[in-house]
């Protein structure tokens, strides 16, 4: 029982990994993928989005030969949006405010959690799973990019 | 004919590979996905503020606690551990009931008990929020080896809170048993948590 479980959770991590990644925004220089936005605990019991800072995670994808970096993202649902970086040292987490996030050429950089993300404080619509927001994500170079991130649960 | 003696002579290996295996799994005890104190350690009690009425850790002698500390304006971290708290709960079933999960606030600062119920039913009914005052709170994260820092605040007076993220997992007589590792995935949650539940009695 225990080794069919074990091989039941590969599987649905195989077929999790194997899921098409849907591109949510792109042009050219910047494709970002997987665009979501988590809603601690998901609403079943009546969403918690005004009452709790939310994380932002996704893949931004560098396709030019340039070095860019993300310097500031904005939405219609939070009062104010940092970078953040949750590390591990050792045993103990910490989480330190980015000014921007480098996104060299030619590379991939994943937004996710435990990592890098992106914290919205004070929202101000109270928002379910399932829901569509927009991001703009400003890049240094790339300029502004309007990304649509839908709402899920973890 | 000896064909017949090999073939027979095969399955009655194999008849008593499968029972060695299946002995094995039954009569060892199953390992524990973290940090095992042995012998588990005695912990001191402590009563903290939850919205009804304030919870002292004892009370919960005879269910298996997991102890977690962190602070709801974490928005990476905290929600992540405490979904995955609840997917293993799930898992148990019935057996969730003999289990009760106890989420501290570190962050003395911004955290009321109030605030704290709220978050936690956002993942589970029966999680148990707590918080204190500060001497309260740097009293219960000594005993507990937990290591907390509230960071400077930044332009938008927001500030985070660095904490010890693993979980601490009492048996039923109240003893530190197991300390998991953040990152522990929910399936060995839900499997420390029937061998810690079927290795100690159900009565203190």
């Amino acid at each position: 029982m225990k080794g069919f479980s074990k091989i039941l959770f590969v599987l649905i991590v195989m077929l999790t990994a194997c899921s098409p990644s849907a591109p949510s925004a792109s042009q050219p220089g910047i494709e970002i993928s997987n665009a979501n936005v988590v809603l601690p605990g998901g609403d079943a019991m009546g969403g918690m989005g005004l009452d709790s800072t939310l994380g932002a995670y996704m893949q931004i994808k560098n396709n030019s030969a340039t070095d860019d970096r993300l310097i500031a993202v904005t939405s219609d649902f939070a009062e104010a949006t940092t970078l953040h970086e949750t590390a591990m040292n050792g045993d103990v987490a910490t989480m330190n405010g980015l000014t921007s996030i480098d996104i060299p050429a030619g590379t991939t950089i994943e937004l996710k959690h435990g990592g890098l993300h992106i914290m919205f404080m004070d929202p101000t619509k109270d928002l379910k799973v399932g829901d569509s927001v927009n991001l703009v994500l400003e890049f240094e170079k790339a300029g502004k990019l309007t990304v649509s991130a839908k709402v899920t649960d973890q | 004919m000896k064909m017949r003696r090999r073939e027979l002579g095969f399955i009655l290996f194999l008849t008593v590979l499968l029972v060695a295996i299946a002995g094995y799994e039954y009569l060892i005890p199953k390992k524990l996905h973290g940090e095992v104190i042995e012998p588990p350690k005695p912990m001191s009690d402590f009563t903290l503020a939850s919205a009804q009425a304030p919870v002292t850790l004892s009370s919960f002698r005879g269910k298996v606690v997991v102890v977690y500390f962190g602070y709801t304006s974490c928005p990476d971290l905290c929600p992540t551990t405490l979904a995955t708290l609840h997917q293993a709960l799930a898992e148990l079933g019935d057996k969730a009931k003999e289990v009760q999960v106890l989420f501290i606030s570190v962050d003395w600062k911004r955290d009321t008990p109030e605030i704290m119920a709220k978050y936690v039913a956002h993942f589970n009914p029966n999680f148990i929020g707590l918080a204190g005052t500060q001497p309260e709170i740097d009293a219960v994260t000594k005993s507990f080896g937990i290591f907390y820092l509230l960071n400077l605040p930044d332009e938008n007076g927001f500030y985070s809170v660095d904490h010890t993220a693993s979980l601490r997992v009492l048996d039923r007589q109240g003893n530190l048993q197991v300390i998991w590792p953040y990152g522990i995935q929910s399936y060995e949650i839900a499997a420390d948590l029937r061998a810690l539940l079927k290795n100690s009695a159900s009565t203190p």
